[in-house]
């Protein structure tokens, strides 16, 4: 692997310690209800969303739902209480590139909601290092520029003086593009006008992980018999995915997209026994005509409300992992919901097929030991890599969430496995077999 | 790994039997404090076992128990089979080379001489019989990872005593 990446969160909800998590192309998270999976996604969701500002992440955006300040942050019982700020960010070494980012990024409570308190941000060329209190904004700033490395200290007094170092943090996403408010803090400091020239500002080259994310909830939309309403705005219980299904295979369709796609649920659809081909059937002629989605199962298409209800809740997953995007997250919660055993070994299949690629990275939230067992036979079979695959286990002793990366060897074995992993599975099996 | 489970025992150590001789080194494999592994003609053997099926297959999804190589115990085998050997079970030998197992569990008494052999496996290995030979589990699982400890508990200030006596 040329790239390693690790995900941080320390004090949310249940994570009251520090945790770092490896994330590779397929990171498996397993683990008993209210485990803190579902936090670790949504964390992940944050973090890994370069478009977000840290100053307005998005803790609330569809399918998560963190809460404010005081659902977030960890409470301690007694005199500990609530902590005053919790944090999460990222490592990213990209050994190809030789390049190396970790990006920290702390909240304190704000009028109840969750506000940065702290940015920090570490690169091969530049480390900075930003506080924010009472509207003032302070901080540290080394530069590495053409060989030669700059520190400089601002504060609230530079601040004033250039006028708008707040103004432009507000308006910046100063973690995918610090430029401007590198510009401001330099404006603050006449003589540095001199030693930074324009083009320099279009120097900085921070890797981020992804390029984008997209999750998936773990109840997708219901089926309807006749789509009539187009909408193509993605959204996460995949109502978008009919309209799009539709555009993309629709009669004159033949593009790229088109063909990855019919060529994907069909393989799946075949390997998961679900269904042997899928079409849409227009009920006119303009584009906006109302469509029916069909699916052959052995006999003539039939209507995907008249076929088992796995099969549209797992549309959402196959399309939206298929879709051609570069460097895509996609974080999926129990993508097996409604699916038969052998359907779930398929999504496995199908997951480590996508992954091997690298062109697509997912974090699944799942329970099914079948997607699991695949994966590994997969892994054994070659068709992946096993430093591409994790397993992160799950557990919360003492009301703690704790998490146990697992990895797997070339042969599909579970290496590392903590004694609490799976001991519920082994007792139920031995109370059967005695 | 540590230890191979001949097939000839495998419904003792592994039917979770807390009383019987084998019960350390069921104990020692639930917990993870031993890895037994397979591969080659013994996981076959295993496959035929069709009571302890689910239970090898939980004990792999725990990682108690590996599989290895087939490719390379079937090629250590072939070559262990052109040796003179005590036993016919040379793929015993072949799985312990590939993966650098030395604790055997066996009733086969000649394979008990091939295991214990150095002329055969180096370093030779050991064979668990009873309880009496619990002790060659921690020393041929030493290697094995041990579970990450649990959390310490905050320190209890003491309690001030009773002001007794004023």
């Amino acid at each position: 692997m040329t790239s390693a990446l690790d995900l941080h969160i320390e004090h949310i909800r249940s994570f009251a310690s520090k945790v770092t998590a490896p994330i590779r192309p397929i990171t498996l998270l397993v683990g008993e209800n209210s485990s803190g999976k579902s936090t670790f996604l949504a964390a992940a969701a944050c973090v890994f969303n370069p478009d977000a500002s840290p100053l307005k992440p998005h803790f609330n955006e569809p399918p998560y739902s963190l809460g404010n300040y005081e659902t977030i942050a960890t409470y301690k019982a007694g005199r500990y209480g609530r902590d005053t700020a919790f944090s999460m960010g990222f490592q990213f070494t990209d050994q190809s590139a030789s390049q190396k980012r970790t990006v920290i990024m702390t909240y304190g409570p704000e009028h109840g909601m969750p506000a940065l308190n702290k940015y920090e941000d570490t690169s091969n060329s530049m480390k900075l290092s930003l506080s924010l209190k009472d509207n003032d904004v302070s901080g540290s700033l080394d530069l590495l520029v053409f060989g030669s490395e700059i520190r400089m200290q601002f504060d609230s007094e530079l601040a004033a003086e250039s006028g708008r170092l707040l103004d432009v943090l507000r308006n910046t996403n100063i973690r995918k593009n610090p430029s401007p408010f590198f510009y401001a803090v330099f404006q603050g400091q006449a003589k540095s006008k001199k030693l930074f020239p324009g083009p320099f500002w279009n120097r900085t080259n921070l890797i981020e992980p992804f390029e984008s994310t997209f999750s998936i909830a773990p109840i997708r939309t219901k089926p309807r018999r006749t789509y009539d309403e187009l909408t193509e705005d993605y959204s996460p219980e995949g109502e978008h995915i009919p309209s799009l299904l539709s555009r993309l295979l629709g009669e004159q369709s033949s593009t790229e997209s088109s063909h990855l796609i019919k060529n994907a649920l069909v393989k799946f659809g075949k390997e998961s026994g679900l269904f042997s081909d899928f079409d849409i059937k227009k009920l006119g002629k303009s584009a906006s005509s109302p469509f029916q989605l069909r699916v052959k199962t052995g006999g003539p298409s039939a209507n995907l409300v008249d076929v088992g209800y796995g099969v549209s809740q797992a549309l959402p997953v196959i399309v939206q992992s298929v879709l051609r995007q570069r460097r895509t997250l996609l974080l999926i919660q129990q993508p097996e919901v409604h699916l038969h055993p052998r359907a779930q070994a398929a999504l496995g299949t199908f997951f480590a097929d996508l992954a091997a690629k690298g062109e697509n990275s997912f974090i699944i939230e799942t329970h099914s030991d079948h997607l699991v067992d695949r994966v590994r036979q997969e892994v054994r079979s070659g068709t992946i890599a096993a430093d591409r695959v994790q397993i992160l286990f799950f557990h919360r002793p003492r009301g703690e969430s704790i998490v146990h990366p697992i990895s797997i060897d070339d042969e599909g074995n579970i290496i590392d496995a903590p004694e609490e992993y799976r001991s519920f599975f082994l007792e139920e099996e031995l109370k059967l077999f005695s | 790994m540590c230890l191979i489970v001949d097939a000839n025992v495998a419904a003792i150590v592994f039917s979770g039997d807390l009383n019987g001789p084998f019960a350390p080194v069921w104990l020692a494999i639930k917990l993870k404090k031993a890895i037994a592994v397979h591969g080659g003609k013994l996981s076959t053997e295993y496959s035929k076992i069709v009571k302890l099926v689910r239970i090898l297959v939980e004990l792999g999804r725990q990682g108690s128990l590996r599989r290895v190589s087939d490719d390379l115990v079937q090629k250590e085998t072939a070559r262990f089979a052109k040796m003179k050997l005590q036993s016919d079970d040379p793929h015993i030998l072949g799985l312990a080379v590939v993966s650098k197992a030395r604790l055997l569990c066996s009733h086969d008494i000649n394979l008990h001489a091939d295991f214990v052999n150095p002329a055969l496996l180096k370093p030779a290995g050991a064979v668990y019989q009873d309880a009496s030979h619990s002790h060659l589990i921690s020393k041929h699982c030493r290697h094995v990872k041990k579970p990450r400890p649990r959390l310490r508990r905050r320190k209890q200030r003491a309690k001030p005593k009773p002001n007794r006596g004023t």
